[in-house]
């Protein structure tokens, strides 16, 4: 009986291996095809501005989604970060505007997305609402609550210039700071999960969470640890876009959900199929921005954009959701 | 009518949960099917009722080959499933329960409500007429008793020649559980077929005329009890029994020489009177370097209590001291801190993520002691030389520590289980609770784990092992404790070990 298992096993197993191969490379042999598709369709992409333009331009998408990567870790789904980035970039140029010192109004910004994750987490660990639920009604509310502090215009006029230059500044005249920031975050992210026993904690809460308090793991911590970490990107996120913007946009960083969703899914199938990872959601902000771009260049409406986005989404999910158990709630 | 299963094998991956059962239901005749939970009954429950294939083996219906591919074809065919808990739906009322997919209508579309309302209460009165059931009520509103009489009329609302009763008293009150025995028996003396799967052992003896015992997804003997002449204690030797004779007095095979315990052994566990919803121990001690086993039928507290002693907040009353320390109602993360363990039941559930490989698995609840603090960064060649370590001390068979947990073994994946609670964490831990320790593990794996635990004992731990494999409890407890109703009922010391003895002090009958 043992030895027909084990053969069964294994016959069962073999053409899943092919498969998850594929899997785990189709993603990104979709981004190198659109990559040379776009280099050959037109001579404007590969030049060096416009590749430092596309870092420029996923930064902000690419440090939501790694915060979203935090969360789907530990299986939970945050839908309130695009409403984060719109309240940490709208408080940072009211406080500035107030006469708060920059440093301040950052740390302020920070710490009011840091608030909402919390809020967020008691809700869900605490109270045990469905995550998906607590931070859709979270997203509602802080929809509301930044067109009550904004007035509803934009917050712009005696922000300091030292500001801007977060958003609109460059490294040595090349790179610009968003894109540094971004390649610290991701750089910052991967280590914590892939390296330190916080990111196999938080991987192994997502994965099995009896299984996690079984093993002595603090199994309610770190589903707050997700959800923080996701609202705290997304206020980096805002930080950025009212300085690269100069104001604060009421409904600034709304499309970032959806993307950033998007970037998790894509990320989802490769490296390890079926789990959110830092490097692979990285990649799926860089496929967004690749895509976006060059369509942009070709000179692509963006409605179609749009169209061409939610097919890469739906065969992306169906890719992950064929092969493992892509259980979101 | 009849219908008649012919060497009937199910084979889940990586477990076999039915082996060429072969077994014949028939009309006006109540047939019982007993045996321990993993016996198969549910599985053998599921492919009579449509909802689970068979992977070899025929089903026939009055000497026609038949199979259910789903369970609305097995309804089709007179086949209906009393399931052992909540198939209604809550916010429908009784009267729409039980006409649910069989909704007579008017005009073709829409709900004829009187109608359902009439067969509903037609059938109420055909078989229940003692009880009043408020049928027009959502059945949420009804008390569990009532909301069992309403999945029985829904099951026989279909007119069927052949009920299954999954566990039906289990949740039910004893005045209704008369009324439901009583049911029982109408309804087979009315000509229909009835399978009754249940726990409560007496309520078999009483009702059925014939009973299937399974033990390992084996079916071990079938019995006929047209004069009530099966006994509880008989049905319990089966059950249990697992010993290739029928000499039921024997000694185990096991040399029972007994392990001597310096008398100045630290005692691990010191119990009194802890008890939770669903066990009650007087007392008990435990010292370093003993293996107690726990022993008793399903349901009779022993897992419970065992698990307890890891999860101490599952006990609502009693004291726990550990090492001589009060141990309150501490959490899980502290009985680690404190030096216990625990391998539980239902590994891939309780004990492993799917996804992971043998290293991640294995590193799981101990990686904080390879890595480097205050930060806690992962030395992966620390973390791999550990796991290495292990994979070669424990024997565990894998291609490579980075192969995915699932893809072993049931026994290896125990090891593994085991591994966890060793990885840079050797002597650390004081207390090792087993529960089902060798579940879906395969003859030659269990010993090597049978040697696992006696390795853990004999390197100073306590162990405590609750499992339902007797004859595994007798090969490495020094003493054994059987638990009844929920109690701690009996203490058999190793000297006393027999399979009669266990059976005896299980099923509460004294010699």
């Amino acid at each position: 009986m043992t030895m027909t298992t084990t053969l069964a096993q294994e016959k069962a197993s073999r053409p899943m291996r092919i498969g998850t191969l594929v899997q785990k490379y189709s993603t990104l042999a979709v981004l190198v095809v659109l990559f040379l598709a776009f280099s050959i369709g037109t001579d404007r992409f590969f030049t060096g501005t416009n590749l430092v333009n596309i870092l420029q331009q996923i930064s902000m998408l690419t440090i939501v989604a790694v915060g979203l990567t935090f969360g789907f870790a530990a299986k939970e789904m945050d839908l309130s970060v695009g409403y984060v980035v719109g309240l940490a970039g709208l408080l940072a140029p009211l406080l500035m505007v107030a006469g708060v010192p920059i440093p301040l109004s950052i740390v302020g910004a920070l710490g009011a997305g840091l608030a909402v994750g919390l809020i967020n987490s008691a809700l869900v660990v605490g109270v045990g609402v469905p995550s998906l639920i607590a931070t859709l009604a979270a997203g509602s509310i802080l929809w509301g609550i930044n067109f009550m502090i904004s007035g509803g215009r934009a917050i712009y006029g005696g922000i300091p210039p030292e500001y801007l230059a977060v958003g609109q500044g460059k490294v040595a005249g090349i790179l610009p700071y968003p894109a540094l920031i971004m390649l610290v975050v991701v750089a910052a992210s991967w280590f914590l999960m892939e390296r330190t026993t916080f990111g196999r904690y938080l991987y192994a809460v997502g994965g099995n969470a009896r299984a996690a308090e079984l093993s002595g793991i603090k199994v309610r911590s770190y589903r707050v640890y997700g959800l923080a970490l996701s609202s705290l990107f997304a206020a980096i996120s805002g930080i950025i876009l009212s300085a690269r913007l100069g104001s604060g946009q009421p409904n600034g960083g709304e499309t970032y959900l959806l993307d950033g969703l998007a970037a998790v899914f894509i990320g989802m199938t490769m490296l390890r199929p079926g789990t959110a990872t830092v490097m692979g959601t990285f990649f799926g902000a860089l496929l967004i921005g690749i895509m976006n771009n060059g369509l942009n260049l070709v000179g692509m409406d963006t409605y179609v954009q749009s169209i061409v986005k939610g097919i890469i989404i739906v065969i992306a999910v169906s890719v992950v959701s064929r092969t493992t158990k892509l259980k979101l709630l | 009518m009849s219908i008649v299963l012919e060497n009937i094998t199910k084979q889940w991956p990586g477990t076999l949960a039915l082996d060429g059962v072969s077994i014949e239901i028939v009309e006006g005749r109540v047939h019982g099917i007993v045996g321990e939970n993993g016996a198969g009954k549910t599985t053998l429950v599921s492919i009579l009722s449509g909802a689970v294939q068979p992977t070899a083996g025929t089903l026939s219906m009055a000497g026609q080959p038949v199979a259910f591919e789903n369970p609305a074809a097995a309804v089709a065919n007179g086949v209906s499933l009393v399931s052992q808990e909540g198939s209604l739906v809550p916010h429908l009322t009784g009267a729409e329960n039980i006409c649910l997919g069989f909704e007579p209508v008017k005009s073709r579309f829409f709900i004829n409500r009187r109608e359902v309302q009439r067969q509903a209460e037609e059938l109420a009165k055909q078989w229940f007429p003692e009880t009043a059931i408020a049928l027009n009520r959502k059945v949420d509103e009804l008390p569990y008793a009532d909301q069992k009489v309403i999945e029985i009329l829904r099951a026989l609302h279909s007119r069927p020649k052949v009920l299954i009763l999954d566990e039906p008293t289990a949740t039910l009150p004893a005045k209704e559980k008369q009324s439901l025995w009583t049911l029982i028996r109408q309804l087979s003396d009315a000509g229909m077929a009835v399978v009754l799967i249940s726990h409560f052992l007496q309520e078999v003896v009483d009702l059925c005329d014939e009973i299937t015992v399974l033990q390992d997804g084996r079916k071990v003997s079938h019995l006929s009890n047209a004069g009530h002449e099966v006994t509880e204690r008989q049905l319990i030797d089966l059950m249990l029994n697992r010993g290739q004779t029928g000499n039921q007095h024997r000694l185990f095979d096991s040399a029972l020489t007994e392990r001597s315990l310096a008398d100045d052994a630290e005692i691990v566990v010191d119990i009194k009177g802890w008890q939770g919803a669903r066990f009650l121990m007087d007392g008990l001690e435990v010292r370093s370097g003993e293996i107690v086993g726990l022993i008793g039928l399903t349901g009779s507290g022993h897992f419970e209590f065992a698990q307890s002693l890891f999860e101490p907040r599952l006990a609502t009353a009693g004291e726990y001291r550990f090492k001589s320390k009060d141990v309150g109602r501490a959490s899980v993360r502290d009985m680690k801190r404190r030096g216990a363990a625990l391998i539980p039941d239902h590994r891939m559930i309780n004990a492993m993520i799917g996804d992971w490989t043998v290293r991640e698995n294995m590193s799981m609840a101990g990686i904080q002691e390879t890595s480097l603090k205050p930060f806690g960064v992962v030395q992966n060649g620390r973390e791999r030389a550990e796991t290495h370590r292990l994979i070669k001390r424990l024997n565990i068979k894998t291609s490579s520590a980075e192969t995915k947990i699932v893809e072993l073994s049931g026994g290896n994946k125990q090891k593994v289980s085991v591994a966890k609670w060793q990885f840079a964490s050797e002597g650390k831990y004081k207390l090792f609770v087993f529960l089902e320790p060798t579940e879906g593990v395969d003859v030659g794996a269990k010993r090597e784990i049978h040697d696992l635990i006696v390795s853990l004992a004999e390197r100073g731990a306590a162990v405590i092992v609750a499992s339902s494999d007797l004859l595994e409890i007798a090969h490495v407890a020094d003493r054994v404790v059987a638990f009844r109703n929920g109690r701690d009922a009996d203490q058999i010391a190793r000297r006393d070990f027999s399979e009669a003895v266990f059976i005896n002090a299980i099923a509460g009958v004294t010699q």
